[in-house]
């Protein structure tokens, strides 16, 4: 069946801050997917996103202001799977895995890119760069997940 | 406090407006007058004197809603900046963004004349 297993959210340094996961197909352990999420993660050598950065034959258009261009991994497609990832000017990366058939869930990311803004960065006791621990915010995730499934 | 406010404001900024990064310095002025100050102000600001090299700018602010009814005691005119907090916020945005900048207070409609902030990268 279609659809997105799984949602992650990195902070700028690169550690995993939310992850939902929705048919608990395979499950990995809380540890792995903090290790799986920062492999990902760019802003470090050693890691994949940096280094397709690298890779990319796409010259980056100049100006002083091209390192707030986000480069690093936007889709990847598998036979398996797709993860598709939307990287921030602030440095956090929201990204998705999902199953054939695949669609386009640029939209859902901006969605919980906004919730993102609208429950956690305004929640007065939740911390910059922790795990989010807020209901309303997974709430809302939750809901627009299965309005995206549904579509 | 705007220092804090604008860490977190950043996200919302570019979550709702949906704008791309900026060339270079004076797109930044600009997006902050026109975008920034309208989505959470209500209002439009200019951006005039520039600098010869382009680093700093002022910020002219036509109407001030933070300061709307407020009056300031005559002991503390021309000692407090009651808007600081915009400074703040502005320079909470950017550092978010990599980008280091000043901002403070030239004049104050509080202080008799008009609102007008200068910040330099």
């Amino acid at each position: 069946m279609a659809g997105v297993v799984s949602l992650f959210i990195l902070n700028r340094n690169g550690s995993l801050i939310y992850s939902l996961e929705t048919q608990g197909s395979s499950q990995l352990s809380s540890n792995d997917k903090i290790r799986l999420s920062s492999t990902f993660h760019g802003d470090d050598v050693s890691c994949i996103s940096a280094i397709a950065a690298q890779i990319s034959p796409v010259k980056r258009s100049g100006g002083p202001f091209s390192f707030l261009q986000t480069t690093g991994i936007r889709t990847l497609d598998a036979d398996t799977f797709r993860l598709q990832c939307f990287h921030t000017a602030t440095g956090v990366k929201i990204f998705c895995v999902m199953l054939p058939p695949y669609v386009d869930a640029d939209i859902l990311l901006r969605q919980v890119y906004s919730h993102y803004s609208d429950y956690v960065l305004k929640n007065p006791f939740y911390e910059l760069d922790m795990p989010i621990r807020c209901e309303p915010f997974e709430k809302e995730v939750q809901r627009s997940l299965s309005e995206f499934q549904g579509r | 406090m705007g220092y804090n406010i604008g860490l977190r404001l950043i996200d919302e900024f570019l979550a709702k407006s949906g704008i791309n990064a900026c060339q270079d310095f004076r797109d930044t002025c600009e997006v902050i007058a026109k975008v920034g100050l309208r989505m959470f102000l209500g209002i439009s600001g200019e951006v005039v004197m520039w600098n010869k090299e382009m680093t700093a700018c002022s910020l002219v602010l036509p109407e001030n809603p933070l300061a709307e009814y407020v009056e300031l005691p005559a002991n503390l005119t021309n000692r407090l900046w009651y808007s600081n907090l915009i400074c703040g916020v502005i320079r909470g945005c950017l550092e978010q963004l990599q980008l280091r900048v000043e901002c403070r207070f030239e004049k104050d409609a509080l202080n008799g004349t008009l609102v007008h902030f200068k910040s330099r990268i």
